[in-house]
């Protein structure tokens, strides 16, 4: 990661969007002390992330983008075990635990071995991992993929939730989370943030300059050299196009409401057909 | 499928691996030639490197650590598509799969193969290496490398490589391939222990599946020459051996095949939800109260857990106890007879047992805890919560809890071993103490230095390499010449070797045991600190950075303090060791013989003046472990020439000296030599023939400070002391110059025989007591007042003084000037036999009443030929820091490790009796009967004390049981000959030989009795005692024995017997198969005779032997006859009441036969 960067956050729900291999990961994991970066400084309140890592991580809840388990341990003695590393002891960590296995929905199935677990259950006993202990900042790297429509809603309320008294950093590659969550949003590209902003304020700034269009799948070529894409899909055989144009394009070209979707694309570029 | 097998093959040429383990292995073949660091057996023998059985040995032993590689090297290619996830790829395409499954194992077989080569190869390569003594070399012979790969390479490469093989692809997991090395280890250590005894030898041979339990065995019986030059034959344990193992073998890996399958195993779905349970659980708010000490008792709990879940520890635990009950079972076995499991005896072998398996433990362990949550990728979730560093802590706390659970494990597995035997004097503390205090501080110290290597490597498979190479290291350093190797205060986590004891617990052992425990502890300490130190936190930190990060305070002052302390003990201790008190590397040592030869051998043949009369006043202080000698010699001038110097041997070392020593007459010294202990002195006036003098000198002994090594210093301890006494000797002592004829020839002293020959002009005039004539002797001993003290001679007074026992001893007859003074707390059993009173001084009841039974008997025998010249007989227990009885005049001590606590069942060669016996013996076999100081010597001492202990058993337990010890006997003989580091001698020019004088002596002795008849036999012993009892200069020679005894021998026996003395003669014999007709057994027979030349080589010679031949009826002996043998094959016929089960020669074993199993 390059560049300069400066965040301030404040009881807000940041989502940090960006294609794959833009360095959302290693945002994360700096933030998360896991990583140290070639320079610069993390603050949280008054602490030097860097220079007390434990203060930090005591008010730290993490959810990696990828993680195992011991898969021959029951998800509670598993969670039991992290609710310890936080720092819980005794009662108060049956507490937590239980609290947090109501929370993810995995209260029912808590005396299975992880092993058995699906993809989905896993993912959503590593955001109950994170959100053990309280956490006062929670930083969750692309949390929805591999979870299904419901249990996404689920978690995204949840979040949402959460956000209201504390801070949470997000990072996905999914437009729609950051709709349905956003009070702001960063956009990284090659490890540098090209635009940050709350979501209303981003997609007013393209409004009115988003054109789309049927068109045949052999122009699509042609549009891509001569346009500004911002979106391209196929559906029922047919090809739309979605452009941005600073002037209207006439009566093919139908305009229409920009989302979030073509402000990541505007920001990003969309590269292939 | 060649195919795949051509694709396996290229794909471990292109491994690293491969070149790894060849190099590695290629280099251990040459360092085997080259080096004496890494070598197997001994290097004292004369036995090439590259002998045809040193290389067959070598490379069967290669092919058991092997193991591991075959566990690498098949377990990978049957389970790495499983590890790579592409075996999903794999099984869909369309390959069979019997040509997926045969091509693997086939092509990583081959490859295995061709990796133990190189150790052939390697050992090959070590001829050409210049610098190689050309002695320790001999011709090279291409088909000493052929060979044992037709015999062991390939079974057992394919062995292995089904077994691991077929293990993983049908588990699929890695680890087990691992347990199956593991397992190969316990194999190999079962069969060891099964192979000491007689009795299971066979299944010892059946269980080893590499074969090297055949190897040894069928050469067990080889003199140094044979394993020189003859090549392992196909014996017929060798055949068999192999025969089974290719046969599980194959049946292993047909079944694995037909288990094999590529469907993806059936994930378990347990789909048991517990419904409907909707409760709403309000949020908690409170906050972590980061509990250190909370944190540590879930973390322990979690970990123990998972141990306990984990199949490779509960293996690893369970080969442990399976070994240690094998071990308990074979443990201190003398002929096969086992010892009372007390419990200081099974805390022993547990530790001698558990040592690998907890070296094994602790980083297999350790390793799991360091790197489980980089395998798991657990690590982020894990490294970001607050409390990971103390994680590290709590995981290494548990594994030395679950240590300490393996300890107790272990004391259970004691006592029911003990509940087992019905020996129900548990000693739990005995237990505790020693498990606690000796093992599982090893495990804790093996864990840290594991925490170390693995948190400071971070390669999981690099850091169980480096560790194991460190323990193997460790263990073998002080094979090294280099002294600094041999040094005891680098050998990391070892202390020296301390003998607990039931005489005084760990007496004085427990200050250096405590003291080194606290020396490596403060190292522990700091690994563990280190190692936690290193925990990389974050992701691809460099390690200097890691422990900048997880550096604090607390951490720089537990380094400081452990350091400081650290240091203080090493300096402490080497100051002890090496400052206060000598060491000497084995370098050393020889260098101070090679010297005394040098300086001194010029003195050899000057006749010295014989000590006539002897008093001594010994002070004793146990519980200082010192000991105080006055004494006063007269010395007398026995020959018809006059003397005028006086060569004196004074004691030298850092802990005992000569306070002075002073003469009757006037003297003056010319040599005073304080590195050797030489003094001196020549005669002011030379002293005439009959002419006496008086010497009178002080010696203390006090231990100071805590040696490196183990510290029987004075021989004085808290309690059991036994010391053969301290006063100077006079003349030039030939028995310190090194026999080794390598070494000799390293230090260039001359060619020189062990012995001198037995018509020495000499040493004629010299008993092994070089320096004395019988003496009168007296002695005052004094000791603490719990404690009695004993020496030779009758008690005469007893008395206090100052506080303290005071014994005088006084000999009514003159005695050999060799002694024994005992100072210990004793419980005493005394009875009067005969007008001898005998008794006991003991601290193990045990077998009190078959030591007076075999005292009796022995007496019996023996005042047939001689009468017992003195008024009492006592045999004294002393602790096991030795394991021997030895015999003084009246006076027997016996180690506590040697029959006192034998447990002798019905069947069971009583060998308490036995040993008694023999010790009796010797009151007649050199305190009697003292022979001169020449070849043979040992054959008129101990062959006819062994001839007694035989004679013992046969009056008690009947001529059956004699046979089965004297199987034994020939064993042990035969065994024997492969350690012979010179030559071997005919049995009456025995010149230090154990195996010779011992094992074939009282074999020899007790056959030519039973052949001649015990009473003509006798008769030669008693005329032969009653002219040479008490005679000196000259002493009486083997020659004096076989000149009194051929001429009652037969014509018909004369000339098998004198073999049996004067040659070196091993028959090989059995029946072949008998027919039964008419009243006439007919036997045909196989009976060869072989003759061996001192170097070992072998020549068959014609038989005309008499053996004898025994007629069982069932498993009853019925019949013996005696026939005569006169060709290598043949029919006999021989009459016979009824119809034999079986027919076998020698049923006795009388013969040297080797084909005793």
């Amino acid at each position: 990661m390059k560049g300069f960067l400066k965040l301030y956050l404040f009881f807000t729900l940041t989502i940090i969007l960006g294609p794959n291999g833009a360095g959302k990961t290693t945002l994360m994991r700096i933030i998360a002390t896991l990583l140290d970066p070639d320079e610069g400084e993390v603050y949280w309140k008054d602490i030097n992330v860097f220079k007390e890592p434990l203060k930090f991580k005591r008010v730290l809840g993490y959810l990696p983008q990828e993680f195992g388990v011991y898969s021959n341990i029951s998800a509670y003695d598993m969670l039991s075990h992290f609710a310890a590393l936080k720092g819980y002891s005794g009662n108060d960590r049956k507490k937590v635990v239980d609290y947090v296995l109501h929370v993810v929905n995995l209260w029912n199935d808590r005396k299975r071995k992880l092993g058995e677990y699906s993809g989905g259950m896993k993912k959503r006993f590593g955001i109950a991992v994170a959100l053990l202990g309280n956490p006062e900042i929670l930083i969750v790297d692309e949390p929805t993929a591999g979870l299904d429509p419901s249990e996404r809603r689920r978690f995204l309320n949840l979040l949402s939730d959460i956000a209201e008294d504390r801070v949470v950093i997000l990072s996905t590659h999914i437009v729609g989370d950051v709709e349905d969550l956003c009070d702001e949003v960063a956009i990284i590209n090659n490890g540098e943030i090209v635009v940050k902003g709350n979501p209303e304020g981003l997609i007013k700034s393209i409004d009115g300059k988003v054109f789309q269009k049927q068109i045949d799948k052999k122009e699509a070529e042609e549009m891509f050299q001569k346009c500004r894409v911002l979106n391209f899909f196929l559906r029922g055989g047919k090809a739309y196009i979605t452009i941005y144009s600073d002037e209207n394009l006439g009566a093919d070209w139908q305009s229409v409401k920009p989302t979030l979707e073509e402000v990541y694309f505007y920001h990003v570029g969309y590269h292939t057909i | 499928m060649l195919d795949i097998i051509l694709f396996e093959i290229r794909f471990w040429l292109r491994t690293r691996a491969f070149y790894f383990n060849s190099f590695i292995l290629i280099l251990f073949g040459f360092l085997l030639i080259t080096s004496d660091f890494i070598k197997l057996g001994s290097t004292e023998t004369p036995i090439f490197k590259n002998s045809p059985y040193m290389i067959s040995y070598a490379y069967v032993i290669t092919l058991f650590f092997g193991a591991f590689i075959s566990a690498y090297l098949n377990s990978n290619s049957a389970y790495r598509d499983f590890r790579d996830n592409v075996y999903e790829l794999f099984f869909t395409s369309p390959i069979k799969k019997s040509s997926y499954f045969w091509g693997r194992f086939i092509g990583s077989t081959l490859i295995l193969f061709v990796i133990f080569i190189m150790v052939l190869l390697g050992m090959f390569l070590g001829n050409l290496a210049p610098w190689v003594p050309k002695e320790k070399i001999g011709p090279i012979n291409l088909w000493s490398y052929i060979n044992p790969l037709l015999q062991f390479g390939i079974i057992d490469t394919f062995f292995m490589a089904t077994v691991f093989y077929s293990l993983t692809s049908l588990t699929r997991s890695a680890i087990i391939g691992y347990l199956g090395g593991v397992a190969f280890i316990v194999f190999y250590i079962i069969s060891g222990t099964l192979s000491a005894t007689l009795k299971w030898e066979l299944l010892a041979i059946i269980l080893d599946p590499l074969g090297i339990a055949p190897l040894i065995d069928s050469t067990e019986y080889w003199t140094t020459s044979q394993l020189n030059t003859l090549q392992i034959p196909w014996t017929r344990e060798i055949v068999l051996n192999r025969l089974i193992w290719s046969f599980v073998g194959f049946m292993v890996i047909l079944w694995a095949y037909y288990r094999f399958s590529f469907k993806v195993g059936i994930v378990k779905s347990k789909k048991e939800k517990v419904k409907g349970e909707v409760v709403r659980i309000e949020k908690p708010t409170f906050k972590p109260i980061f509990s250190v000490f909370s944190f540590m008792l879930h973390t322990l709990r979690f970990e123990i857990s998972i141990f306990y879940k984990s199949y490779v520890v509960l293996a690893i635990v369970l080969f442990s106890i399976i070994t240690l009950v094998i071990s308990f079972t074979g443990m201190n076995m003398i002929f096969d007879t086992p010892v009372l499991p007390a419990t200081y005896i099974l805390t022993d072998f547990t530790f001698g047992n558990a040592l690998l398996f907890i070296a094994i433990l602790s980083t297999f362990l350790v390793g799991e805890i360091i790197h489980r949550d980089a395998e798991n990728k657990t690590f982020e979730l894990v490294y970001s919560s607050p409390m990971a560093l103390h994680l590290f802590i709590g995981r290494f706390l548990a594994v030395i809890l679950f240590f300490a659970f393996l300890m107790l494990i272990y004391i259970a597995v004691g006592v029911g071993f003990q509940i087992y035997k019905g020996y129900y004097n548990f000693e739990l503390g005995v237990y505790f103490k020693r498990l606690f205090l000796e093992v599982w501080t090893y495990a804790f110290m093996f864990s840290a230095l594991a925490f170390f290597i693995h948190s400071l490597i971070n390669y999981k498979f690099l850091a169980h390499m480096v560790f194991m190479a460190y323990f193997l290291a460790v263990l073998f350093l002080s094979n090294l010449e280099t002294k600094v190797f041999q040094m005891g205060i680098f050998h990391y986590p070892f202390v020296p070797r301390i003998t607990y004891s039931d005489f005084y617990g760990y007496g004085h052992f427990l200050k250096p045991l405590l003291l080194y425990k606290a020396y490596w502890s403060s190292l522990t300490v700091i690994f563990i600190t280190l190692g936690l130190l290193s925990q990389r936190l974050k992701i691809g930190i460099p390690l200097i950075k890691a422990i900048k990060m997880n550096f604090s305070r607390i951490y720089a002052f537990i380094l400081l303090s452990s350091g400081i302390i650290f240091i203080g003990l090493f300096s402490y201790l080497y100051y002890n060791h090496y400052v206060l008190n000598e060491f000497k590397s084995r370098e050393e040592e020889r260098l101070l013989s090679v010297e005394y030869e040098r300086k001194y051998s010029k003195y050899e043949r000057m006749h010295i003046p014989k000590i006539t009369e002897v008093f001594f006043k010994v002070d004793i202080y146990p519980y200082k472990r010192s000991i105080y000698t006055y004494g006063k010699f007269k010395l007398k001038n026995k020959f018809d020439i006059p003397i005028e110097t006086l060569f004196v041997n004074v004691p030298n070392s850092s802990y005992k000296r000569l306070e002075f020593m002073k003469f009757s007459i006037p003297v003056k010294r010319i040599v005073h030599d304080t590195v050797l202990g030489v003094d001196i002195y020549t005669f002011e006036k030379p002293l005439n023939p009959s002419d006496s003098f008086y010497v009178e000198f002080k010696i203390s002994c006090e231990p100071n400070g805590i040696i490196d090594g183990h510290d029987t210093r004075c021989r004085v301890f808290y309690n059991g002391t036994f010391t053969n006494g301290d006063y100077p000797t006079f003349g030039y002592d030939r028995s310190m110059e090194l026999t080794n004829r390598t070494l000799r020839k390293k230090y260039e002293l001359p060619e020189r025989e062990r012995f001198p020959n037995p018509d020495d002009e000499f040493y004629k005039y010299y008993s092994f007591v070089r320096d004395a004539d019988w003496v009168n002797f007296e002695a005052i001993l004094c000791t603490s007042p719990d404690q009695v003290a004993l020496s030779p001679g009758d008690l005469v007074k007893t008395w206090r003084e100052s506080n303290r026992n005071c014994f005088k001893y006084k000999s009514q007859k003159p005695i050999l000037h060799y002694y024994a003074f005992v100072s210990g707390k004793y419980k005493v059993d005394s009875t009067t036999y005969k007008g001898i009173k005998l008794t006991i001084y003991y601290i193990h009841p045990y077998n009190i009443d078959k030591m007076f039974k075999a005292m009796k008997t022995a007496l019996d025998y023996l005042q047939t030929l001689y009468p017992y010249p003195h008024g009492n007989l006592r045999i004294v227990e002393f602790p096991r820091v030795s394991s021997f009885a030895q015999s003084l005049a009246t006076i027997i001590p016996f180690s506590e490790g040697i029959g006192f606590l034998a447990d002798v069942r019905k069947g069971d060669i009583d060998y308490v009796s036995f040993v008694t016996g023999h010790e009796v013996g010797h009151q007649w076999w050199g305190h009697i009967l003292s022979p001169a100081y020449t070849k043979g010597v040992h054959f008129l001492v101990e062959s006819f004390a062994e001839y007694t202990g035989i004679r013992v058993m046969e009056e008690i337990y009947g001529e059956g049981n004699v046979g089965k010890f004297l199987k034994h006997e020939i064993d042990r003989y035969l065994k024997g000959r492969k350690s012979e580091t010179y030559k071997e001698t005919p049995l009456y020019l025995s010149e230090g030989q154990m195996y010779v004088h011992y094992n074939k002596g009282g074999l020899i002795n007790y056959s030519t009795a039973d052949y001649i008849g015990f009473s003509r036999f006798d008769s030669v012993l008693k005329e032969f005692i009653k002219n040479y009892g008490y005679k000196s200069l000259p002493y009486p020679t083997p020659l004096d024995f076989l000149n009194a005894l051929y001429p009652t021998i037969p014509d018909t026996l004369l000339n098998q017997i004198k073999g049996w003395y004067e040659r070196i003669i091993v028959y090989d014999f059995n029946v072949e198969n008998f027919k039964y007709e008419n009243g006439v057994v007919i036997v045909s027979y196989s009976f060869k005779k072989f003759e061996y030349d001192e170097k070992g080589n072998e020549r068959e010679i014609k038989p005309d032997d008499v053996v004898e031949v025994g007629f069982y009826k069932g498993k009853d002996l019925k019949g013996v006859k005696r026939v005569r043998i006169k060709d290598t094959n043949g029919k006999l016929r021989i009459n016979l009441d009824f119809k034999p089960d079986k027919v076998v020669f020698d049923p006795y074993h009388k013969l040297i036969n080797r084909r005793i199993q």
